[in-house]
């Protein structure tokens, strides 16, 4: 007996009941809906999955996923995560080639979705942006989203638009800067800096030595005794909180964060660009094996599709600020002033501006969830923490 | 027949013993297997002990302890008058209606509870927006947020009800004649809590600070929204080892935690009788 | 001291204690107050809306969320009170007290994360074990046994929901007297309706709450469903997982406000149904102690 199905035939024997209690109908999805594991940010276009199901003509059985790489991998791997999900999507920063050598994910046949030819060029040039799609130079991803992680920070505060990391350990902004609690984008981020700035001397920046992360988390310590860092922030919510109630003035964060906070505050919150380099990272879609084995690879490429279409582009860019991986969103913009008035279009057009800023920085570095030390990370982190 | 419905008495044990007892004692058969890729294999290691008692991890755990006894201490001084008020003073029909009260907060789940302490506490919050208006102060307090002093706080907060409760059921031990005796004989306020309704309520009191106590080194949640850079508590160690797929350093946090906790209870009963928590029911 | 002589004294208190409630209270007023706001939480503009209560229900993840929760709640108490039933009868009876109530208090003191670890490795090696068994014996009905899932959040909510029934129970159940059961079995009524017939209407209130308390609980528990529930999402782990990746929505906030209303009306049920219930057993008692007037 399937699990998903022992615990569907439970809910619907139970549906009877609960609707009474809450007053809601059935909730059975139908049986060929795609199962997807990914985050709530993969969608636009509507508050559910509604715009995204009828554009790829598919219907989609959404399951929320946590934003933690390690635990993905696990569930993947020694979990049920196979017959739980169809489809999912990716951590970042090195997870497809965990995912593809314990054979938990499937090859992808391109060819089967037809907006494969409106890829970013990057993705079929060789290099690092070609290598995230790829496990033994075959393609096991579909890129959907790609961004170079940066400072937001409060210009109507401070003044004026900042332009290196060094303002986040700067004596000005003691007690009012903030970094993520999570050792991945925090050390890497810090670890550019003094890589740039020639404090310190680093080979990659997203592959340290076990001496280079000493260095780098001796340096975070430092600093946290002095007072630096207002807190550390984990999760959307929070990061956003921080700054919008002004808590801190500059954040290490995600840039949909500095989207929402600026929104929410009515501030002048901007997304800095950093000469020293940024972080940069991507996130794509995989197909399970067991949703090969159920039969749901063409669902997938319907889906896929989508994903590599300017209409999904232009509206994630729009909306949260992420980087679309497909050509032809300006002309799709031009082309549908329905959908985009005048406003959308110069803020779609000034973000666009800035992201080919950010990325063409040398400084940056690729996000890396499985540095080779992954120990020394983690050990060295919990020093952080506890000092 | 009858056998069968006497079998029936123990079904929650057996339940009870098979899902808790047994997985909480495997923890520490756990700790010591050696950690493979993805998940553990059999075999007999103590660097998951090692790990955690050399690392900065051991002054996470014992700061958070440390910070959890204070947040005990504030709970039993605002809670517990109260649990001795109801039942001292509110009359018997209406005493547990009165203890209800307290489990209204409950009806909003921790997590939001704990988050929305985050526009009270901070620098433009509640808090220091009614003091700066009121010009108790000139500059707003940013001490009791992202500190250890913000997760004392969210303790006392979620934890406070939990005293009320055990402080009542303890209450229910001290027969209402005692409080009327002391009144006659002229006793005073400090001395009737000294030695007449303390040492009768302790193994209530004790049970609630043991409560409070465990949860707040092991509420992960609480150092995570509140705390400062990095605030952690042993709750956090475990759902950060199990994250990073370190089971064996997971279990081991887990053992320590709940040998911890059978310390005190064991402490505890030998000094109070820890049955007696429940003895009103017992008559 | 006599309450009448020093009246301020006993004001006083009252004051203190309902300011403490009130405080305690405050995020809950709080989510009341974000649900009604166009912009939401932490917006610097408050303008006043009730559409959030009205789009809450087309929410389809919210409302399959919903719908595993509430099966969740439904399954969990229909385990664990029974359970908290028999467990408070085996209590009274049993001569050595001290493990039944260690086997059953215990889980109110380990801490939520480590409970929900402990029980997650368990769990994964009662799948292997059970998988194991199954290919020696060349069967596929033992997998899915332990695999995460709604059957293992289950076990996750009776456990940490036993203790709270279960001393609810046992306090009602202490102020019966067993002298009625015995009545009643020397009239010639089996174990079982003498329980039923007689017990279980006296202890019906301590049921009721139990029931209550165990669905509260359900409907608000977040760190050992995450770590135990495998594939689906209940109403916390959806909250959580927006918190972490796009912030909670103004929908999950009417959808919090919606819950603690029904909660406290439930509570307030509660208080009211025994306040009645008591006022009218005092006055049937006072009326058959009052003699019958000629």
């Amino acid at each position: 007996m399937n699990q998903q199905d022992f615990t569907r035939r439970q809910m619907m024997a139970l549906a009877g009941s609960a609707a009474a209690v809450a007053g809601f109908g059935g909730t059975a999805q139908a049986a060929e809906a795609l199962k997807l594991w990914t985050i709530g940010v993969a969608k636009v276009g509507a508050k559910d999955w509604s715009a995204m199901e009828a554009q790829a003509g598919i219907s989609i059985a959404y399951n929320a996923k946590s934003a933690r790489a390690d635990e993905a991998i696990q569930k993947m791997v020694v979990g049920d995560g196979n017959s739980l999900y169809d489809a999912m999507s990716d951590n970042g920063g090195g997870m497809e080639d965990a995912l593809a050598s314990q054979g938990v994910i499937e090859e992808l046949d391109v060819s089967q979705i037809p907006n494969w030819s409106n890829i970013l060029p990057a993705y079929n040039e060789g290099g690092a942006a070609a290598d995230t799609i790829r496990y033994e130079g075959k393609i096991v991803c579909v890129p959907y989203i790609s961004n170079a992680d940066s400072l937001a920070q409060n210009v109507s505060v401070i003044g004026e638009e900042l332009t290196s990391w060094e303002a986040l350990f700067d004596e000005q902004f003691k007690g009012r800067a903030a970094m993520q609690n999570d050792f991945g984008p925090t050390l890497t981020n810090t670890a550019i800096y003094l890589q740039q700035s020639g404090k310190q001397d680093i080979e990659d920046a997203s592959d340290m030595t076990p001496d280079e992360v000493k260095g780098v988390c001796q340096f975070l310590i430092e600093q946290k005794k002095k007072g630096q860092f207002r807190t550390f922030w984990d999760g959307f919510q929070n990061g956003v909180d921080l700054l919008a109630s002004e808590e801190v003035l500059i954040s290490s964060c995600w840039e949909p964060i500095q989207v929402v906070a600026a929104k929410k505050s009515g501030k002048d919150i901007r997304y800095g660009t950093m000469k020293e380099g940024h972080q940069t990272w991507n996130n794509m879609f995989m197909l399970t094996k067991g949703g090969k084995e159920r039969g749901q690879a063409e669902n997938f490429y319907k889906l896929m599709n989508v994903y590599l279409s300017p209409w999904f582009g232009a509206r994630t860019l729009a909306g949260l600020g992420f980087t679309p991986q497909m050509q032809g969103v300006n002309e799709y913009v031009d082309a549908h002033p329905d959908d985009f008035d005048d406003a959308a279009k110069a803020v779609i057009a000034e973000r666009l501006k800035r992201k080919q800023a950010r990325i063409d920085v040398s400084g940056n570095a690729w996000q890396n969830v499985f540095p080779t030390h992954i120990r020394d990370y983690q050990d060295w982190w919990a020093r952080v923490q506890a000092a | 027949m009858n056998r069968l419905a006497r079998g029936a008495f123990w079904v929650p044990l057996i339940f009870m013993a098979v899902f808790f007892a047994l997985p909480l004692l495997l923890t520490a058969v756990w700790s010591v297997f050696e950690r493979t890729m993805f998940w553990m294999e059999p075999g007999f290691t103590l660097f998951s002990y090692e790990n955690f008692f050399t690392s900065a991890r051991l002054w996470n755990f014992l700061a958070s302890m440390w910070h959890s006894l204070i947040s005990v201490l504030i709970c039993l001084v605002l809670g517990f008058p109260i649990a001795v008020f109801v039942r001292r003073r509110i009359p018997q029909v209406a005493q547990h209606r009165v203890v209800l009260l307290f489990i209204l907060p409950f009806m909003v789940s921790e997590i939001i509870r704990i988050f929305a302490l985050r526009p009270v506490l901070q620098r433009n919050g509640l808090v220091n927006h009614t003091l700066l208006h009121l010009g108790v102060i000139s500059e707003p307090i940013t001490s009791i947020l992202y500190t250890p002093t913000g997760v004392i706080i969210g303790e006392v907060l979620s934890f406070l009800p939990f005293i009320v409760f055990s402080g009542f059921l303890a209450m229910e031990a001290v027969p209402k004649h005692v409080f009327e005796v002391c009144e006659d004989l002229g006793a005073s306020t400090v001395r009737t809590y000294r030695d007449v309704i303390l040492p009768l309520a302790a193994p209530g009191i004790f049970a609630g600070s043991v409560f409070i106590f465990v949860n707040g080194i092991g509420v992960a949640l609480l150092p995570n929204i509140l705390g400062g850079p990095g605030a952690v508590n042993a709750g956090l160690i475990a759902t950060q080892a199990i994250v990073a797929l370190d089971f064996p350093l997971a279990m081991a946090v887990s053992a320590i935690m709940i040998s911890t906790l059978l310390a005190l209870l064991y402490i505890g009963h030998r000094l109070f009788d820890l049955t007696h928590v429940l003895e009103p029911a017992k008559r | 001291m006599n309450d009448y002589a020093n009246p301020w004294s006993y004001r006083l208190q009252w004051a203190y204690m309902l300011l403490v409630v009130a405080t305690l209270m405050t995020p809950v007023f709080y989510v009341m107050y974000v649900s009604f706001n166009e912009n939401g939480f932490g917006a610097a503009e408050y303008v006043f809306t009730t559409e959030w209560y009205g789009v809450v229900f087309g929410d389809k993840l919210m409302m399959n969320a919903l719908g595993w929760t509430v099966s969740l709640a439904i399954c969990t108490t229909l385990i664990t009170v029974p359970f908290a039933v028999l467990s408070a009868k085996f209590y009274k009876n049993a001569r050595n007290k001290l493990p039944v109530l260690f086997l059953l208090m215990l889980p109110l003191f380990v801490a939520p994360d480590i409970f929900g670890s402990a029980l997650l490795v368990y769990f994964k090696n009662l799948n292997f074990a059970f998988q194991w068994l199954g290919d020696q014996l060349g069967t596929g009905m033992f997998d899915a046994w332990f695999r995460l899932g709604f059957m293992t959040a289950l076990i996750g909510l009776v456990i940490y929901t036993i203790p709270y029934a279960f001393i609810v129970v046992l306090i009602t159940m202490g102020r019966y007297r067993e002298e009625q059961t015995e009545a009643a079995r020397s009239c010639g009524a089996s174990s079982w309706r003498a329980f039923w017939d007689i017990e279980f209407p006296q202890i019906r209130p301590g049921v009721a709450s139990s029931c209550a308390f165990t669905v509260i609980l359900c409907f608000n528990e977040y760190t050992r469903t995450s770590l135990l529930k495998g594939g689906f999402d209940t109403f916390t782990t959806v909250l959580v997982s927006q918190m972490l990746n796009t912030g909670m929505s103004e929908q999950s906030y009417a959808m919090s406000a919606m819950v603690s209303y029904v909660a406290i009306a439930l509570i307030g049920g509660i208080i009211l149904w025994t306040l009645v219930r008591s006022d009218k057993l005092g006055r049937e008692a006072r009326a058959k102690a009052e003699p019958v007037a000629a």
